[in-house]
């Protein structure tokens, strides 16, 4: 009895693993006496790693405020920007990602069958929270694309401001693109587009290998390219980081007019003293003041019209509206042959109808997504006039809260920095 | 003080050259490694694709399968061998480039100069200006850029999408691919406007478009060519609405194959098969098959004589294994399927052709071996201008392997596709209207599904079957009824949504159910006969037994209703003709002189039965 009992419990044991060893695609008969390896499939990562992930970011933005604003270590930043190279980078791969997280908060919005998850949530927020108390820490030395231009700077070259103004509307076309091909489902620009992740993955397609290999070799001589000029969660750290409780001060106390730090910052993040302006100079000012403030109702609403109209020309990007255009092609003989993707539409069954009204309605997205997109690029163009118009008193050298990366490259050119406390008041 | 270099900063600066130098070199070698890798990639994998396509033609070639194995094998090794060059570099270049940026750092600390401010602050109003001169420039060029895509969105072709259900045009319906191997290539929009368009009603419409009445089988109305009376036709297998039920009057009750009695023709049919004879107007066409050959036949149903044969052996299908089939399925088991203008068939190793009256081949493809026990045996049948193939396979539902299609009858193009979680079946779907809707009827183990024709998409279902599903369904007095030995004959209200098994089976029956034999029904009984010689007549509405009677025959064949009497062809050939009532009683029989399996055609007072060696005409003489 015990025996039969046994037998009864090793098949049981044995008889469902034969099932579930049954294979869907047999494998050959070898004529050798090779033994096909097992399948294996690699676990999920484990959800106590996500929220290891926050708590880490957590820390180093933290960290990053304290040496940034209250130790004012470069070294140490440096140090924070190597560690956030290898944790952020090579460990994490860049992925998640504050600037990525962008598209995905996007797409929660734009599809509300999304799930944000929490750990991409947590990116997104932790970094402009962060920027509420301490500036742009998180561009200090946690960002990984922004520790890995930082780290390759060797001479940087100041860029022409009149480029960087012109250059500094990238990032808000770049953000208002991301996030209309995200809220779309169309495509995460920013992600196929990081000019880094070929470096932290080690492997990429030539494109990516070779724009990563541009964008650090420009990255040696120009001061943080993509950051200054591309990133698209920048901007909204240039809104909240003016609002910040501690924010940058290049001078520990007060600044003693030496003017030393003037060429300090590689990333052209210092506003210089204004001179004093003319009652002629004024009035000018004021009127072009004026005439940009009109041009703004205008360039949103040119900018929405062409918007609307040049908006569905980038539905392209959806694969529905791609499938719907090739089986449309295939179907009008326009032309030969098929491809994977509309034979595996055929095979699926669903009538050309469905997809083609599928594929007008994505159009529609579009043209509404490119309007707003068409107005934003308006309103941002007119915006960078008009604050190009405004005269702003300055005296002192002062760090840009809006566009300082918390760096701490400056500190070492005021004298202040390096005299204790009341030494230079003694002299003086 | 000395200008001499500091020993730190000549040492950092040499091991940056170094490394710098070091990095420059690998990065190098990891391009041309992966340019190389791009071009040998190519170059094999082409080769690859050509050596498959011939193999693809010549699949007993040895010596080509070796090669292919060969070349197979080096493009592996290169791709592996390359892909860890690849890595190994990249673990190399990032040791050198952080080496080089170390020792640039270090040494760069030796070399800081100490700011020297020089003149008064610039003026920042010309400064200023400039930049607002390239903003409005940057803002310029994007304006360019937007309208540019205002250009090109109007050319796009998705410009020309429809926006709502209405302004779908025709030619866009379905799902149409494009031509395959052996079409005509006829496009999409052509095929829609000259296609028969085809609705199945029950009601004698004489080639005039009718909408039916609920409850009615659906009618099929035909176009040119010849003016015929399109529900009196023998379209599919057991005639319009594939219900058994034969048009017309005056069919004889008696004839003799050996003695020629009521017999107007017989013609010799090449090669055997077990599908019926579908009939339109003057054209009787049947399909013959062995292991080797597959044909199509065209009688002339006035005089017998073969108008044309055509053979269906060209087509490429990629299991090259022998076919296996059950001796009483045979190679050529679905019975035919027409709608006036174009004929189909299809073969037990999945070719599927379509010629139109003339005997000139439309499309031809190949379905795929069908993964089928006994053999596939699914008759096509036709819906409005479509081909309805069932394609049940698998041993079971988990292999996902069946399908319902619908392909457009004059081109091959898939309309729609629907999946059927299912096993093999054997049993023929039949369209019908009720509920103010038309409804395609499927049977198998254990659903009756039915689907809307137009889109295939799934309307109900109703388990109430089981086994290996044979019989197909039929539809009178409002019910439809499907059968199978083994589980139930039931009776189910059409026009339901979702499941239906507690909401629309009107009644079961579970006594002397058939396995092959399909059921039929005038609305007042239900007909039922097992293979080995048992029929039962219950009720329609209730389900109760009305008789049973024993035959000591076999049937393979399925009955038909002709007026008050019903026909029923045993395995030997001997056609049993009795009363339609609630009592059996015989009317006469009659003897073919071979057997016969298939189920015979009634067209305008004629009987077309495929005995197994001959097609046998059989009217009242004179």
């Amino acid at each position: 009895m015990k025996r039969l009992h046994a037998l009864y419990y090793w098949l049981l044991l044995i008889l469902p693993s034969l099932v579930l060893g049954e294979e869907r695609f047999p494998p050959p008969e070898f004529e050798t006496d090779y033994s096909q390896p097992l399948a294996q499939h690699p676990a999920a990562r484990a959800e106590w790693l996500s929220y290891l992930d926050i708590a880490v970011l957590a820390a180093a933005l933290a960290l990053a405020g304290y040496l940034s604003l209250r130790r004012r270590s470069r070294r140490g930043l440096f140090a924070l920007a190597a560690f956030s190279i290898a944790y952020f980078g090579f460990f994490r791969q860049g992925c998640a990602c504050p600037v990525g997280s962008i598209q995905n908060v996007a797409l929660s919005v734009g599809r509300p069958e999304y799930a944000l998850p929490i750990v991409v949530a947590a990116f997104f927020l932790l970094p402009l929270v962060a920027a509420l108390f301490v500036g742009r820490a998180f561009c200090a030395g946690v960002c990984p694309l922004g520790a890995a231009q930082d780290v390759v700077l060797l001479k940087p070259l100041k860029v022409p401001a009149w480029l960087e103004h012109a250059l500094g509307v990238l990032p808000y076309i770049y953000l208002g693109a991301a996030m209309l091909f995200a809220a779309t489902g169309s495509a995460f620009l920013i992600c196929q587009y990081d000019p880094f992740i070929s470096l932290y993955r080690m492997s990429g397609t030539p494109l990516l290998l070779g724009i990563t290999a541009g964008m650090l070799a420009i990255g040696t001589v120009v001061g943080r390219p993509y950051c200054r000029f591309l990133c698209p969660y920048g901007v909204l750290l240039r809104w909240l980081a003016p609002l910040a409780r501690w924010r940058v001060s290049i001078a520990p106390r007060e600044c003693v007019q030496c003017h030393l730090c003037k060429d300090s910052c590689p990333f052209g993040a210092i506003r210089t003293p204004t001179l004093a302006e003319n009652p002629g100079g004024r009035r000018e000012g004021k009127s072009r003041l004026a005439l940009y403030l009109l041009l703004l109702p205008v360039l949103l609403a040119a900018g929405g019209a062409l918007g609307y109209l040049g908006g569905a020309a980038l539905s392209g990007q959806h694969a529905t509206v791609r499938q719907a255009n090739r089986v449309w092609l295939e179907a009008h003989g326009k032309v030969e042959g098929t491809t994977l993707e509309s034979e595996a539409f055929y095979r699926h069954g669903q009538p050309q109808e469905d997809l083609l009204l599928a594929a007008s309605a994505i159009r529609r997205q579009f043209n509404l997504g490119g309007l707003l997109l068409g107005a934003w690029i308006g309103l941002v163009i007119g915006l960078k006039l008009v604050f190009l118009a405004i005269r702003r008193r300055r005296t002192d050298y002062q760090a840009d809260p809006a566009a300082c990366l918390a760096c701490g490259r400056c500190y070492r050119f005021c004298p202040e920095e390096h005299a204790p406390a009341g030494v230079l008041e003694k002299i003086g | 003080m000395s200008h001499e270099p500091h020993a730190w900063y000549l040492a950092a600066l040499r091991i940056a050259i170094i490394a710098g130098v070091f990095s420059a070199l690998v990065a190098a070698l990891l391009a041309a490694n992966g340019l190389r890798s791009l071009r040998v990639s190519a170059l094999l994998d082409g080769e690859i694709t050509t050596m498959k396509a011939e193999l693809r033609k010549t699949p007993d070639d040895a010596a080509l399968k070796e090669r292919l194995r060969q070349v197979d094998l080096q493009y592996r090794a290169e791709f592996f061998r390359r892909r860890a060059v690849a890595q190994y570099g990249a673990f190399l270049l990032l040791g050198g480039l952080a080496l080089f940026l170390l020792a640039a750092k270090f040494a760069k600390q030796y070399r800081f100069r100490a700011p020297r401010p020089e003149g008064e602050v610039p003026d920042q109003r010309p400064i200023a200006a400039r930049g607002r001169y390239a903003v409005a420039l940057a803002g310029v060029m994007f304006a360019g850029v937007l309208a540019g895509f205002a250009v090109v969105a109007r050319q796009e072709i998705s410009a020309e999408y429809p926006v709502t259900v209405a302004a779908v045009s025709p030619s866009l319906q379905g799902n149409n691919p494009p031509p395959d191997n052996g079409t005509t290539g006829q496009s999409p929009v052509n095929a829609a406007s000259t296609a028969v368009n085809l609705t199945l009603t029950g009601q004698p419409t004489n080639g005039t478009a009718q909408q039916p009445a609920d409850g009615q089988t659906p009618t099929l109305d035909g176009t040119p060519p010849p003016a015929v009376d399109a529900a009196k036709q023998w379209p599919v297998f057991r005639g319009v609405g594939g219900n058994g039920v034969a048009r017309g009057a005056d069919y004889p009750s008696s004839w003799d194959g050996a003695k020629g009695t009521n017999i107007l023709w017989k013609t010799g049919v090449p090669l055997p098969g077990e599908n019926s004879p579908v009939v339109w107007g003057d054209a009787v066409f049947l399909a013959g098959a062995d292991e080797h050959q597959r044909e199509v036949y065209c009688f002339d149903a006035n005089t017998g004589k073969l108008r044309w044969k055509q053979p269906v052996t060209d087509l490429s299908c990629a299991d090259k294994s022998p076919l296996e089939v059950m001796e009483d399925t045979g190679y050529t088991a679905p019975t035919m399927a027409t709608d006036g203008a174009h004929v189909a068939v299809m073969f037990a190793n999945g070719d599927l052709a379509c010629f139109d009256f003339t005997g000139k081949r439309l499309w031809a493809k190949n379905m795929g071996k069908p993964d089928n026990m006994y053999g596939h045996a699914t008759s096509l049948t036709v819906h409005k201008n479509r081909l309805i193939l069932q394609f049940d396979q698998g041993s079971s539902a988990e292999d996902d392997k069946s399908a319902l299609l619908a392909l457009d009858m004059a081109t091959g193009r898939q309309a729609w596709r629907t999946r059927r979680e299912l096993p093999a079946s054997w049993s023929t779907p039949i369209v019908i209207r009720a509920g103010g809707r038309e409804e395609l009827i499927t049977c198998g183990n254990p659903w009756v599904i039915a689907y809307n024709p137009e889109n295939g998409k799934e309307l109900w279902r109703a388990e109430v079957l089981g086994g290996d599903v044979a019989p197909s369904p039929v539809f009178a007095g409002g019910l439809v009824f499907a059968v199978n030995s083994g589980s139930n004959l039931a009776a189910i209200r059409p026009g339901g949504n979702g499941d239906v098994t507690k909401t629309h089976v009107a009644w079961t029956f579970t006594e002397d159910l058939p396995d092959i034999v399909s059921p039929l029904s005038n609305g007042e009984i239900v007909l039922t006969a097992y293979t080995y010689g048992t029929l039962t007549c219950v009720d329609a509405k209730t389900g109760k037994l009305l008789w049973s009677q024993d035959f000591d025959a076999d049937f393979k064949s399925s009955p038909t209703l002709v007026g008050d009497r019903i026909y029923l062809l045993d395995a030997k050939g001997v056609m049993h003709i009795f009363a339609a009532g609630r009592a059996y009683k015989e009317l006469g029989k009659a003897a073919l002189g071979e057997p016969a399996h298939a189920s015979p055609a009634f067209v305008d007072g004629r009987i077309y039965i495929r005995g197994k060696h001959n097609l046998y005409c059989i009217g009242k003489k004179g």
